[in-house]
C-alpha cells in the first residue's frame, strides 16, 4: 500500500476535509496524517482525533496516535503508553497487538481497532 | 480570559538585533519573524529570523523613522508565504522605562491590524527596546496584549521587562556564593525557573544543589517511585521513602536545604499534558533521563521553544562474562538554541532510538532500574555538579558564550574532557522556534 493510496481511502471514508497531511521535519520521509474529525470511542463519551505516521510505502503497521486525554474505562492507561510531540502538538501512542496487514486491510479498519483499544 | 503576558524570545540573532537598534547611533527598524507558542498564562513569540529594514526603504525626520509602503508589502508577502508572525522593533536610547510615542502608537495600531489580516493564526507585535526596558503591544486573536518580556537565550540568558526589575538583597545564607557570583548573579538565580526532568540518581543531586544555591523556582517532572535499588544513589532518600514518588522525596530534601525555593512537582513522564505546557516557561531545562527516546523528546522540545538544555547521562558496562568492568562513561552537554543539539552530537539518534525500541512499537520504559543496569552514585555526582555549574553559567552569567558545550567523563581513565560540538543542521535543528506551528 502506498501513502497516496492510504490517504485516498481515508478521504473516501471520512471526507476530504477531515483528513490533514503534515510533513514531519524532524522525521524526514514520514508524513503525519490526521483524521481531524473527532472519532467516538465505543461505549464511551470520549472522542479523539486519530493520527498515523506514514512512510511513502506502507509495508508494516504504521505508528498510531490519539489525543493525550484518553483513559481506559478503569481510569488507567494501556500497556507501555508514551507521549510524543509531533509538529508542536502532543500525541499519545502505545503498544497494540493486532493482525492488521497493509496487504489485506485499510487504514480505516486500523482506526476502528485503535478506537476499540479504549473500550476494554 | 486571554493571555496576560507576552514574551519575545530568541537566540543570537535577536540579541544582535537589539544591540544594533541601541548602538546604531540613529533610529533603525528590524522585523522579527517567528511563531507563537501558548504558555500557561500567556504567549511566547519565538524569533526565527531577523530582517533589517534596508536603507533605501526608510527615511528619518523629526518624528523619527518612516518606511515606504513597499517595505510593508515585502514583509507581508514574506509572512503570507511562510505562515510566520512578525514583530517590528526599533530602539529608544533613554535609560529606565521606555514607551511608545504617539506616532509609534498610531503606527502600531495600523501595522497590527494589517499583519493580523495577512496571517491571522500567528501573533504580531510592535515594540521599542531601550537599554534597560522594553515596551510594545502584541496582537493575538483580536486581543491587544502589552509586551511584557524580552529574553535572549544564550549563556547567559538576558531578560528585559517593562521596567527594570527591583531585586531583594540576597539571603545571608548565600553570602559566600554571592562573593563568587555577585549580587546580580545571585538575583538572577533567585529569579530563575529551572525545569528538572528526571530526579533519579543524577537528577536528585542536581535538585539538591539547585536548592542550596538559591534557585528561585524548580519544576520537577518525574513519575517514578523510589524502590529499594534506588537507595544507593537517590539523594535525600532513605528506607522510609520506598514507595513514595521520587519527585516528592526530592522536593522534601530541597525544602530542607532551602525553604525559600519554590518547587512545582509534575508527577508525570515527560512529555505529559502538563509538563508539555508548563516547561515552556522555564529558563533552562536540566534533563537527567535514561534512554535516547526520552532524551530525543526533550531535545526537540528545547529547540522548538528555544530553551537552553543541559543534559546528563551515564553508562556503565561490564563484559559479557560480567567479570570485567569495560566502561564507565558519561556526558554533560549544554545545548543552546544556536548551537549543536543532542542529535547533532550523537547523544540521540534514530539508530539509538531504534535499538531502544528493540522491535517493539514504543520503547519499554525500563529506565535506570532495568534489571542489572549498573550505577554508581559518585559518577552521577561528577556529571550532576557539572550540570549545575552550567545552570549557574546560563542563569547567573559568569561568561558569555553562544555555543553548545559537551563534556565526556571517562571514569576508568580518570579523565574529563570537553568536545567542540558543531551544529549540523540536523532534523531536530530544523524545528528551531517552531512553537505551536
Amino acid at each position: 500500500m502506498t501513502r497516496a493510496d492510504a490517504i485516498a481511502e481515508l478521504k473516501e471514508s471520512f471526507g476530504s476535509e477531515a483528513v490533514a497531511e503534515q510533513p514531519l521535519p524532524s522525521e524526514p520521509g514520514l508524513t503525519l496524517v490526521i483524521i481531524t474529525e473527532k472519532q467516538a470511542i465505543p461505549n464511551s463519551k470520549q472522542t479523539t482525533q486519530v493520527a498515523f505516521k506514514l512512510p511513502a510505502d506502507i509495508t508494516a503497521r504504521p505508528q498510531h496516535f490519539v489525543e493525550t486525554h484518553l483513559v481506559l474505562p478503569n481510569g488507567q492507561q494501556p500497556n507501555n503508553v508514551s507521549n510524543q510531540e509531533l509538529n508542536g502538538r502532543l500525541w499519545k501512542t502505545w503498544s497494540m497487538s493486532t493482525s492488521w496487514d497493509p496487504a489485506k486491510h485499510t487504514l480505516s479498519q486500523l482506526i476502528d481497532t485503535v478506537l476499540k483499544q479504549w473500550d476494554r | 480570559m486571554g493571555p496576560l503576558t507576552v514574551e519575545l524570545r530568541g537566540g543570537a540573532d535577536l540579541d544582535h538585533a537589539r544591540t544594533f537598534l541601541l548602538e546604531a547611533g540613529r533610529e533603525e527598524l528590524v522585523a522579527v519573524l517567528g511563531r507563537v507558542a501558548q504558555t500557561e498564562y500567556g504567549l511566547v513569540f519565538l524569533a526565527q529570523e531577523i530582517d533589517h529594514a534596508p536603507e533605501e526603504m526608510v527615511w528619518r525626520d523629526e518624528d523619527g523613522l518612516h518606511w515606504k509602503p513597499e517595505l510593508t508589502r515585502r514583509w507581508t508577502h514574506r509572512i503570507e508565504i511562510s505562515g510566520q508572525g512578525i514583530v517590528l522593533l526599533h530602539g529608544h536610547s533613554n535609560r529606565g522605562k521606555v514607551r511608545l510615542s504617539p506616532t509609534d502608537t498610531r503606527t502600531c495600531g495600523q501595522m497590527l491590524e494589517h499583519f493580523e489580516l495577512a496571517v491571522p493564526v500567528q501573533a504580531h507585535g510592535y515594540g521599542v527596546v531601550g537599554p534597560d526596558a522594553i515596551a510594545g503591544v502584541f496582537a493575538w486573536r483580536d486581543d491587544r496584549i502589552p509586551w511584557t518580556r524580552l529574553k535572549t537565550v544564550a549563556c547567559p540568558i538576558k531578560i528585559w521587562f517593562e521596567a527594570p526589575p527591583a531585586s531583594l538583597p540576597p539571603a545571608p545564607t548565600m553570602a559566600r556564593q554571592v562573593a563568587a557570583i555577585s549580587v546580580e548573579g545571585q538575583a538572577r538565580m533567585s529569579a530563575a525557573t529551572i525545569a528538572l526532568v528526571g530526579v533519579g540518581g543524577a537528577g536528585s543531586m542536581v535538585a539538591d544543589e539547585l536548592a542550596h544555591m538559591g534557585a528561585g523556582t524548580v519544576l520537577i517532572c518525574e513519575a517514578d517511585i523510589v524502590k529499594d535499588v534506588n537507595l544507593s544513589r537517590q539523594e535525600g532518600a532513605g528506607p522510609s521513602n520506598i514507595g513514595a514518588l521520587k519527585a516528592d522525596v526530592t522536593a522534601a530534601s530541597m525544602r530542607h536545604a532551602n525553604p525559600d525555593v519554590r518547587i512545582v512537582v509534575i508527577p508525570e513522564r515527560f512529555p505529559g499534558q502538563r509538563s508539555f505546557q508548563i516547561l515552556r516557561d522555564s529558563d533552562v531545562i536540566v534533563s537527567c533521563v535514561d534512554g535516547p527516546t526520552a532524551r530525543h523528546e526533550i531535545n526537540k522540545f528545547a529547540r522548538r521553544f528555544l530553551i537552553p538544555l543541559i543534559d546528563v547521562g551515564a553508562t556503565i558496562r561490564r563484559d559479557e562474562t560480567g567479570h570485567q568492568l569495560q566502561l564507565i562513561t558519561g556526558h554533560t552537554a549544554r545545548v543552546l538554541p544556536d548551537g549543536a543539539c543532542l542529535e547533532c552530537e550523537g547523544l540521540t539518534s534514530p539508530a539509538l532510538r531504534e535499538k531502544e525500541r528493540n522491535g517493539r512499537e514504543v520503547p519499554y520504559w525500563e529506565g535506570e532500574d532495568a534489571p542489572g543496569a549498573p550505577q554508581i552514585m559518585s559518577v552521577n555526582g561528577v556529571l550532576a555538579s557539572l550540570a549545575v555549574t552550567e545552570v549557574l553559567r546560563v542563569v547567573a552569567g559568569l561568561r558569555e558564550d553562544w555555543q553548545t558545550r559537551h563534556w565526556r567523563y571517562e571514569a576508568l581513565e580518570g579523565e574529563l574532557y570537553a568536545r567542540e560540538p558543531v551544529a549540523k543542521g540536523c532534523d531536530v535543528c530544523q524545528t528551531f522556534g517552531r512553537g505551536d506551528e
